[in-house]
């Protein structure tokens, strides 16, 4: 197990979850792939921060699920008025912007 | 050190799989919990990793947390029970050339730098990952960070319920 093995493994999961996002109709489908995205961005920071033997990654991955934490509260929240509002949960029928 | 490897390899696996059932997954709420399971597997990873703290913070707050949120906002929207809700996917093809090209397009610019090379062999800090040492840290260098992420979370929690009521106060607004 390397470094390498683990940025691997990252770049991976960051893909898996951009193609759930890009692919996704459901709002909260859009939702956990970027979940999946930020697991792998600090799955690679925690990687980087062992092989270099610091603690500062730890921290800033500990930043950042605090952080996502906010984002889920706030986005669900927002799906919920979404969904309230326009009765639907696919995003590609949320276009009342669309111009 | 050759457990380590067999453990890893085990766990990406896990991780990969789990990941690609929670996007590819018909049924949303199947998917949250192919999340959680993901999200476990990483948390499994931090502690290989030697980041205990972070690992239970992971599992308390995300696989705990999060997906009690996403699972909770689910059962709460009425939708569930629909039964379109079963295509779920559009554009896949252009979605799987999109983030196959970003796959190699990371492994290519890590691949190719010569600094992933020094940072991978630097390895020194023998009492690597205590929570002691971690939390010293945390409470001394980033106490600003972590005082404004608690402001942040309020924020947040603010937001959340302003965006959560705001329908119920117009409905009132109406009925009046």
């Amino acid at each position: 197990m390397s470094l390498y093995h683990i940025l691997f493994l990252s770049f991976l999961v960051f893909s898996i979850g951009l193609f759930g996002v890009l692919s996704r109709r459901h709002v909260v489908g859009i939702l956990i792939g970027i979940e999946l995205m930020f697991n792998a961005a600090n799955l690679a920071i925690v990687g980087i921060a062992w092989s270099m033997g610091v603690l500062t990654g730890q921290i800033i991955a500990l930043f950042g699920i605090a952080i996502t934490a906010a984002e889920v509260a706030v986005g669900l929240a927002l799906f919920l008025l979404v969904e309230r509002l326009t009765n639907t949960v696919y995003a590609d029928k949320i276009d009342t912007m669309r111009g | 050190m050759h457990w380590d490897n067999i453990i890893f390899f085990l766990l990406a696996t896990g991780l990969v799989s789990t990941s690609v059932a929670a996007v590819s997954s018909k049924r949303i709420l199947r998917s949250a919990i192919f999340l959680a399971i993901a999200l476990l597997f990483t948390a499994f990873v931090y502690l290989l990793l030697g980041a205990e703290l972070l690992a239970g913070i992971q599992i308390l707050l995300y696989a705990g947390g999060v997906i009690t949120l996403i699972i909770f906002a689910l059962l709460i929207s009425e939708k569930l029970g629909d039964q379109k809700l079963v295509e779920t996917h559009h554009g896949v093809i252009p979605a799987l050339t999109a983030s196959l090209l970003v796959l190699f397009i990371l492994l290519y610019f890590t691949w190719s730098s010569p600094r992933i090379e020094s940072l991978s062999n630097s390895r020194s800090l023998s009492e690597y990952g205590v929570s002691r040492t971690l939390s010293e840290v945390l409470f001394s260098t980033w106490v600003l960070p972590l005082e404004i992420l608690s402001v942040l979370l309020l924020a947040a929690i603010i937001g959340a319920l302003v965006l959560a009521r705001q329908e119920k106060t117009k409905g009132e607004e109406r009925e009046q």
